[in-house]
């Protein structure tokens, strides 16, 4: 009797499986001893799919066949379970067997997503849709890029030729999970399945310690004191043709562009768990400084840098904030982007540590 | 050449300082000031605290400062740096009574009979409001009460498991904290612990009297220590007790005394002013 995917554990040897190689790759290796070649991919049958890697397979065998595989073994790699099929493994080509694949994602909370489950199953609210259009083969299609968030952080979606209502909870099953200027983001194509799910409660503050921080996720909250602030951010000016931080009346690459007056903030904050780098844009320091655009006017600016060095310092320091924004991932490890910071008052902290209240164990 | 990383603070109460009793020795090779272990396991080399300052004294070259948390105090010693001029200049303004945070360094003095004094050397001196000791007195509590249900979690396994507590949902750090509360502080009273730093959700009211106890004390060990073996610890706290101290607060002032260097520790329970 054959054994399927989904029974199959560490412990499993001496089985027999009959699966559809549902993807097939082919990777070279260099070692000490010499150049080689193995394949990895995915496999499955009608109870769930799992990775595979061949350190030997028959050259005939190609994505779509199925196929009986005997002393193959099963190993835990990367914390997740992968059928290893060596010169030992029986892989017999069954041409004549049709197999229907059941495909199952493991599901994420968006702040565990990790790049180890490229596919993966998402549950969440969908926010603030932008529809593009681009073409493929001389047909024109379009691509929604959406927010998608839960109970724990948000991340950016993709949706490939398909429509969904803002405002909506979905269970979107085998999105592709990937890594983009720091940031995580899902991709939704033809073959990632899509249903509309009851409402759930998003708390406003979703609160991390600082040291929970070790993979890209979007839309959070942490807290901290500041202890170091750069002494290069404040009211900055920027080449409006590269945008880099020029400290002349010109910038030295683009002598004709026109200059603009520019707000950026560099800190590290801790909270007891740990610091982080973290950086604030222009729309953040706005808000902060309780300034608005036209004060930014470079003929007529209502501030001097020495103004917004002073305010900001007494914003942020020596005071408990709040940051709203993104962790992100970079040469360094994560950062911080802030969109908002908020100095925390009594009814604010009351809040917040109520926020870190649900989070005790 | 990977660039170090930088020492983050650790938040912790007075009393998980004051009950510390190891420190690592510094790697061979290594120059700088050792690593101490509190009852919490907590791995110390800098420290940010928040409290009321309760008692200064300046001199030319050093400033002595004591700031109270909810539970006990933390012990200052600035000196005049040529590197940070502007910490002792912000000391030396300070005010009794004035809302601080401090982040700095511990240092640590072991006495020949292995009793050991720790204080703060700060970095950054920061006057600070009312909602920042009430933050920083929150995040302490929930720091350690997460260590100490970790230390639980870790005691009922029958080897340390750090991969286990974290996969129940703890962090490294606060899984790494139980392995070592473990193996330095296992008698350690995690109860008496838990049941001080839950009282701690009050920012600390002054008192006013608590320079004129402290000189009291001062002066009675002065005054009544026997040239060679000093003052008995007996006679100080029944003496205190006249003066309404109990002996909890009279051990407070020993410890503040001592890490002031205003007295010394001549043998087991004698003190002698130096």
């Amino acid at each position: 009797m054959a054994i399927t995917v989904d029974k199959l554990g560490e412990q499993t040897k001496n089985e027999t499986m009959v699966v559809k190689i549902i993807s097939l790759r082919e990777k070279e290796t260099k070692t000490e001893k010499g150049e080689g070649v193995y394949h990895y991919g995915m496999l499955g049958d009608g109870s769930g799919t799992l990775p595979f890697t061949a350190w030997s397979i028959p050259a005939t065998i190609r994505a779509g066949d199925v196929v009986e595989l005997k002393n193959f073994t099963v190993k835990k790699y990367n914390d997740a379970l992968r059928v290893y099929i060596d010169s030992k493994t029986e892989v017999v080509l069954r041409p004549d067997d049709k197999l229907d694949v059941k495909h199952v994602y493991k599901e994420y909370k968006i702040k565990e997503l990790n790049l180890k489950d490229a596919f993966v199953s998402v549950t969440g609210i969908l926010k603030d849709p932008i529809e593009k259009t681009y073409e493929k083969d001389g047909q024109a299609k379009t691509v929604v890029h959406s927010t998608f968030e839960d109970d724990t952080g948000s991340i950016r979606i993709s949706l490939f030729d398909r429509k969904l209502a803002p405002g909506r909870y979905y269970k979107i099953d085998g999105a592709k999970l990937s890594e983009y200027k720091g940031r995580y983001r899902l991709t939704a194509g033809d073959k990632t399945q899509i249903a509309e799910v009851g409402s759930f409660s998003i708390p406003d503050i979703k609160i991390y310690d600082i040291n929970e921080l070790a993979r890209p996720v979007d839309s959070i909250n942490i807290t901290g004191t500041v202890v170091f602030l750069g002494d290069k951010g404040g009211l900055i000016s920027r080449c409006s043709e590269c945008r880099k931080t020029i400290d002349d009346i010109r910038c030295p690459d683009h002598p004709e562009a026109k200059i603009f007056l520019d707000l950026y903030a560099y800190f590290t904050i801790e909270d007891g768990t740990g610091d982080i780098q973290c950086n604030v844009g222009r729309a953040g320091m706005l808000e902060l400084l309780n300034l608005k655009e036209e004060d930014l006017n470079i003929e007529k600016p209502k501030v001097s840098k020495a103004d917004v060095s002073k305010r900001l310092a007494e914003k942020i320091l020596s005071v408990p904030i709040l940051l709203d924004g993104d962790a992100v991932m970079g040469t360094n490890g994560i950062s911080f982007r802030a969109r908002r910071i908020r100095r925390m008052d009594e009814p604010l902290l009351k809040k917040v540590m109520e926020a870190y209240e649900g989070e005790m164990l | 050449m990977m660039p170090r990383k930088r020492e983050s603070s650790k938040w912790i109460f007075s009393r998980e300082l004051k009950d510390t009793t190891f420190i690592e020795d510094v790697p061979e090779g290594e120059r700088g000031k050792p690593f101490i272990v509190t009852p919490l396991g907590t791995r110390v080399k800098r420290i940010l605290v928040s409290g009321l300052l309760t008692a200064k004294s300046t001199e030319e070259n050093y400033t002595k400062l004591t700031v109270a948390d909810n539970i006990g105090p933390f012990y200052v010693t600035v000196f005049n740096s040529e590197y940070q001029p502007e910490v002792k200049e912000t000391a030396d303004k300070l005010e009794i009574n004035s809302k601080v945070t401090i982040m700095g360094r511990v240092n640590t003095f072991k006495t020949d009979d292995g009793v050991i004094y720790i204080n703060i050397n700060p970095e950054k001196i920061m006057l600070v409001d009312e909602v920042m000791l009430k933050y920083w007195n929150s995040r302490c509590q929930r720091i350690a009460m997460r260590k100490i249900f970790a230390i639980g979690e870790m005691a009922k396994l029958d080897s340390p498991d750090k991969a286990k507590l974290v996969a129940m949902g703890y962090s490294e750090e606060e899984a790494e904290c139980a392995i070592r509360h473990l193996e330095h502080y296992k008698s350690y009273d995690l109860q008496g612990f838990r049941e001080a730093i839950s009282s701690a959700s009050k920012i600390p009211i002054p008192e006013a009297d608590d320079s004129t106890l402290k000189e009291e004390v001062f002066q009675f060990i002065k005054t009544h220590a026997d040239p060679q073996k000093g003052c008995k610890y007996e006679d100080i706290v029944a003496h205190m007790k006249t003066k309404n101290a109990d002996q909890a607060e009279t051990d407070e002032l020993l410890n503040m005394l001592g890490s002031e260097g205003e007295i010394y520790e001549v043998a087991l329970k004698r003190y002698k002013a130096v």
